[in-house]
């Protein structure tokens, strides 16, 4: 499946970016393809273009605070949880994807 | 003609806004009357204890009527009153009950509720409560009427109009309106019309004094407002006690007596207040701490007990009455707060705290035997200011090298006739003994109008700081300054003796003095008694005149030493002492750093040793400053010795001239002090990890107390401007979402402008703890502390990378299993060279 992902937390200094390595280490196990874009303390890296979104069969939100840019991401179905559900129980979140 | 209204206030019908109500009602003829429709209670207008004492709170109905020939115009006053400002009345007041606190709360301590002072000598102590009591006003009240009730009432009317001055006068030296308002609120209860009625009243119907009529109207309305279930109301019967407590000094005066009091073990002295002489008289070695209900921060006592080292706490207002005799009490006067018997959680707390301070001080022990020099090795001598033997030994073992000023008045002191000149001699040979191989400066007699010695009598004068004092009533006490001059002398034979005189205004002044010297060494030498004919000779600069003598002065004498208490209240022509015009007294304004600035290149130019004795030179703030002045000796309180020793040892010399240029051309105080606190922030370099901020065995047992002990590790290593606001700031984040990972390991973390460099803490437990009761078993807390005015950006990037690798099981592992913080150090590290 090819999947993208925002993840962002209130002071963005280090869970932001936790989310994000378990998000891409998750799928990488589980056999899909993520492109995981983290809005932190340094502003928003690894942004996710439209090509990446496009054809996007899921888009995750791992965030405690408002993503920016929700727009983007019309039509696509959303699957959200907090930054902490995704970085302790990243499987169970995986298992919430739509098939 | 009526108003209604429903009561707006939070607080209730307090006395700000009921004096505010008396203060209109009193402009009519009219009778205002108000009425508490919800409890029935009914009371003039004209006055505000009957106000208060309707006991009306928020919600109640009520109503108030206006009668009389003026009424029309009464009427209009008291509804605009009802509808524009008593709905607003309490809008500037802080909010209820509780002190602003500018400071957040440590999370372990927001269960306890302690009371609050200003803390102005730091430090944390713990022991039993030892009241040293001047007398309760009411207690030793006589109780019958010398005369007639007129005449007691005249007294009563004397003292009332004494006491409204003295709160008009501090009601003009105040500016903050919630202060002023309390103040108003004093002068309406003083000058209520219903208190002043019922203490006449008591006075017709008895044969009583009028204190003890004082004394009975005090506990009537005392009881009534206590007896309220609001406790913002409870609170103003202390208002009343005040000042009704107020009004019977000033007709009986206060009967403050001497200390009687021997001290346990591990006392905490309480007291109202404290005279320096009664400080002295508790003795060090039983005393912990010190909490008064009253003293300014610059008062005598208070410099007392921060040369002593002993931690005090002042302006905590009835200290006396909350706090019994031989309670278990905990003094924090980093923070201002004093605990009654601490529960465990507090103790906790203070485990923490006390843990830390202890390491500060065996750290800054161990840096006190080294010379004193700056981090690039520039030495610079750290002396300490003396005034008995015991402070020299202090100074000594705290690593002085050398004894800045040593103030002879002591030797004078409490007794009917002067010290002979063999006893002076005796004395200065042990001082000297005492300090071995270290120079001891010896200040000729500094006395004055403002410190009377029983031994020689001064005239007593309007202005003593400008008078007949040291060095300017010598030469009508020749005798008695020839025999100290000889005697310091005498004791030159036998160590590295120096002779400093106070108070020197002129040149002129000098050349008698060093004549006087001669012709001591002239009559010691006709009799044989050995003594060091070279010995050093220099002066004090205490007054602003000097400064424009330096290069003639600089050919007279050896040395100097500025003493700036003195300097800087003469500069600015203000008394510190004087809450009204200490705000002038500043030693941080650029234009006395001008003045010292003047002082070094003068005496350097002509190759002169210059120290400072002032208690600036104690002050962490001023320290690199003075050092980028350029002078060649800081001389501080003995207790003060090893710490800026120690300071110094963190200040590069090329940064402080940097710091000192810049000060120099401001234009504020304000100013200076905001350069030398980015200075003091910026000006070390720190590793985003160190083996220093690792504790592979945290103790605490709790989440909060392992936040505590990690925030504490920063604190220790200089990497935090203000720990208990680092603290809350990591609370806020852990409130929104504690920040356990899972797999055991939690970081927390911070962005605060309370951080001065960005640092990664680790923290291994020795027990595990819940990290979000009832999930969460956490035994690696790793701490990120980022400062919040930006600069950080590389170092966000590192934090980034190693919370990315967190989530990888080798990574964990490796830390996991990092026996030693070195070994903590390089995995973390390894992180960091990756990124």
């Amino acid at each position: 499946m090819k999947l993208v992902a925002v993840t962002a937390c209130p002071t963005g200094i280090a869970h932001t970016y936790m989310a994000a390595e378990q998000l891409e280490k998750t799928a990488k196990r589980l056999g899909h393809t993520i492109k995981v874009e983290t809005q932190g303390s340094m502003g928003i890296e690894n942004a996710l273009t439209d090509e990446d979104i496009k054809g996007a069969s899921c888009v995750i939100l791992a965030a405690d605070i408002v993503v920016r840019d929700m727009d983007r991401f019309a039509g696509i179905p959303i699957v959200e949880a907090s930054v902490q559900e995704v970085i302790k129980y990243p499987e169970a979140l995986f298992q919430r994807l739509p098939h | 003609m009526q108003i209604a209204f429903t009561f707006p206030l939070k607080a209730g019908l307090h006395a700000r806004p009921a004096a505010r109500l008396q203060d209109l009602a009193n402009r009519y003829l009219s009778t205002v009357t108000f009425r508490n429709k919800t409890n029935g209670s009914t009371a003039s207008a004209k006055s505000t204890l009957a106000l208060v004492s309707t006991l009306t709170r928020f919600g109640d109905q009520c109503l108030l009527t206006v009668e009389g020939e003026d009424q029309g115009r009464a009427f209009i006053d008291v509804r605009d009153f009802v509808t524009d400002v008593l709905p607003h009345a309490d809008d500037e007041l802080p909010p209820v009950s509780f002190p602003a606190r500018e400071r957040p709360f440590p999370r372990m301590l927001r269960d306890s509720s302690p009371l609050q002072g200003v803390p102005v000598s730091p430090g944390l102590a713990m022991g039993r409560a030892a009241a040293v009591r001047t007398t309760d006003v009411f207690t030793d009240v006589p109780k019958s009427a010398d005369g007639n009730w007129e005449d007691e009432e005249a007294k009563l009317v004397r003292a009332i109009g004494k006491v409204a001055e003295d709160i008009e006068r501090s009601l003009a030296a105040r500016s903050r309106r919630p202060e002023k308002a309390i103040l108003q609120a004093h002068l309406s209860i003083l000058r209520d019309k219903e208190l002043h009625d019922r203490i006449v009243g008591t006075l017709r119907a008895q044969p009583v004094s009028v204190g003890a009529a004082v004394a009975e109207a005090a506990t009537y309305y005392g009881d009534l407002l206590s007896k309220s279930d609001n406790a913002y109301l409870q609170e103003r019967a202390v208002d009343i006690r005040d000042v009704t407590g107020r009004i019977v000094t000033a007709i009986y005066g206060s009967s403050g007596g001497t200390i009687k009091k021997t001290l346990g073990s591990d006392a905490i002295c309480i007291a109202e207040n404290l005279t320096p002489s009664e400080f002295l008289s508790l003795g060090a070695n039983h005393l912990r701490a010190v909490v008064l209900a009253h003293g300014g921060a610059t008062s005598h006592t208070v410099i007392l007990a921060r040369a002593q080292g002993v931690p005090c706490v002042t302006g905590v207002r009835n200290a006396l009455s909350y706090i019994p005799d031989g309670e278990e009490v905990l003094v924090d006067a980093e923070r201002g707060l004093i605990f009654l018997r601490p529960d465990t959680e507090v103790r906790n707390f203070y485990k923490i705290e006390f843990a830390r301070q202890e390491k500060a001080a065996s750290r800054v022990s161990l840096i006190s035997r080294e010379p004193a020099c700056t981090a690039e090795g520039k030495r610079i001598e750290i002396g300490a200011n003396a005034s008995s033997i015991e402070d020299v030994r202090v100074a000594m073992r705290n690593g002085a090298e050398g004894i800045g000023v040593f103030r002879t008045e002591i030797l004078f002191l409490d007794r009917a006739t002067p010290p002979s000149e063999d006893e002076q001699t005796k004395f200065y040979t042990g001082i000297l003994n005492e300090a071995g191989d270290k120079p001891v400066i010896l200040r000729t007699l500094d006395i004055g109008g403002d410190k009377p010695v029983p031994s020689i009598p001064l005239p007593q004068e309007e202005n003593p700081f400008l008078g007949y004092r040291a060095i300017r009533m010598y030469a009508d006490h020749s005798d008695l300054i020839d025999s100290q001059i000889r005697g310091m002398l005498r004791a030159s034979a036998t160590g590295l003796a120096r002779i400093m005189f106070p108070m020197v205004s002129t040149v002129t002044e000098v050349m008698r003095l060093k004549e006087r010297v001669r012709r001591c060494m002239d009559e010691l030498h006709n009799i044989g008694i050995p003594f060091n004919s070279r010995t050093p000779i220099g002066i004090m600069i205490e007054v602003p005149g000097v400064l424009f003598q330096m290069d003639r002065l600089c050919a007279e004498v050896d040395f100097f030493s500025v003493g700036t208490n003195d300097l800087t209240q003469y500069f600015f022509a203000a008394d510190r002492g004087n809450e009204r015009v200490s705000n002038l007294y500043n030693p941080f304004h650029p234009a006395f750093l001008r003045g010292l600035r003047m002082i070094i290149e003068s005496a350097h130019r002509h190759g002169r040793w210059v120290g400072i004795c002032g208690e600036m030179a104690g002050v962490p703030a001023a320290v690199p400053v003075l050092v980028g002045l350029g002078f060649d000796e800081l001389s501080v309180s003995p207790v003060l010795v090893s710490h800026v020793k120690a300071d110094l040892r963190t200040l590069p010399d090329t940064g402080c001239a940097t710091l000192t240029k810049d000060v120099l051309v401001s234009d504020t105080p304000e100013e200076v002090q905001a350069r030398i606190q980015v200075f003091l922030r910026t000006s070390r370099q720190f590793d985003l990890v160190d083996v220093d901020i690792v504790d592979l065995a945290a103790q605490g047992s709790t989440k909060a107390e392992i936040i505590r002990e990690l925030v504490a590790l920063l604190q220790l290593d200089g990497r935090l401007e203000n720990a208990d606001e680092v603290e809350e700031a990591v609370w806020r984040r852990e409130d929104t979402y504690a920040t356990g990972m899972g797999n055991g390991i939690a970081m927390p973390h911070c962005k605060t402008s309370s951080v001065r460099v960005a640092s990664i803490a680790v923290a291994k437990l020795s027990t595990p703890i819940l990290w979000n009761p009832p999930e969460d078993p956490v035994s690696l807390v790793i701490l990120v502390a980022i400062p919040g005015d930006g600069g950080a950006e590389s170092h966000l990037n590192i934090i980034a990378h190693l919370a990315r690798n967190l989530v990888h099981e080798e990574f964990r592992e490796a830390l996991m299993k990092a026996v030693s913080p070195e070994k903590v150090v390089s995995v973390l590290r390894g992180t960091v060279d990756e990124s």
